[in-house]
């Protein structure tokens, strides 16, 4: 069975690269309280098509802080590469607990959302999105991984 | 759907990993076949009942409820 979506293995190893310290930062990001780093100043002409303080555009410029845009881009596109590169031998039961670990980690992620849905109210749902960014690639890593490499490992042991 | 691949496996004396790179799948996948927590497609029936020298019926046998 082709799957034309993934792309080779090797493209895997930028995927941890870029997943782990990532993860890590995203961590400190939220345990620090969103603190400010990588400081740019956006140009004027730039915030016409920016949608920066809530507001679609401003004459002022603004001085913004990219680390959460950093950390994000890198946390979701190593997560990205790790859900979509191959497998060393990409087989027919690899392929198998993909499809079903992209069915769980869904299914999983609408339910815990729903159960936020009713017991989240007001402001605190904002970083109960900001998780849900992730956690539907964080499921299916979480448990392809698992079910791939360290299942057999202990079921050997 | 039952099979026999441990036994034979003893027969000609090749271990998982053996088999799995003479069909040109995991190791993890000849585990999950023989623990008969999946059942392959019917190419990879074939090519296992082909290392074996068997038909393809004398290694996989359909279960009740198949």
């Amino acid at each position: 069975m082709k799957n034309n979506l993934l792309i080779v293995h090797r493209w895997k190893t930028l995927g941890w690269i870029l997943t782990v310290p990532a993860f890590i930062g995203g961590i400190y990001y939220l345990a620090m309280e969103n603190p400010e780093a990588l400081i740019v100043t956006v140009p004027e002409w730039l915030t016409h098509f920016m949608w920066i303080d809530g507001f679609m555009s401003s004459s002022a410029s603004h001085t913004i802080s990219l680390l959460d845009e950093v950390i994000c881009l890198a946390l979701m596109s190593g997560l990205l590469l790790l859900a979509f590169t191959k497998e060393k031998v990409e087989d027919e039961w690899i392929q198998r607990v993909r499809l079903e670990s992209f069915q769980w980690a869904i299914l999983v992620n609408s339910v815990l959302l729903m159960a936020f849905i009713i017991f989240t109210h007001g402001t605190p749902f904002l970083t109960v999105m900001v998780y849900n960014m992730f956690t539907p690639l964080l499921i299916f890593v979480a448990r392809f991984y698992y079910l791939i490499y360290l299942k057999p490992l202990i079921s050997k042991s | 759907m039952k099979n026999t691949i441990r036994v034979e496996r003893a027969i000609l004396n090749i271990s998982q990993a053996e088999l799995a790179e003479r069909v040109q799948v995991t190791r993890q996948t000849i585990n999950a076949i023989e623990l008969e927590k999946y059942a392959p497609s019917a190419v990879l029936a074939m090519k296992i009942a082909r290392v074996f020298g068997k038909k393809v019926e004398e290694v996989f046998e359909l279960e009740e409820g198949d």
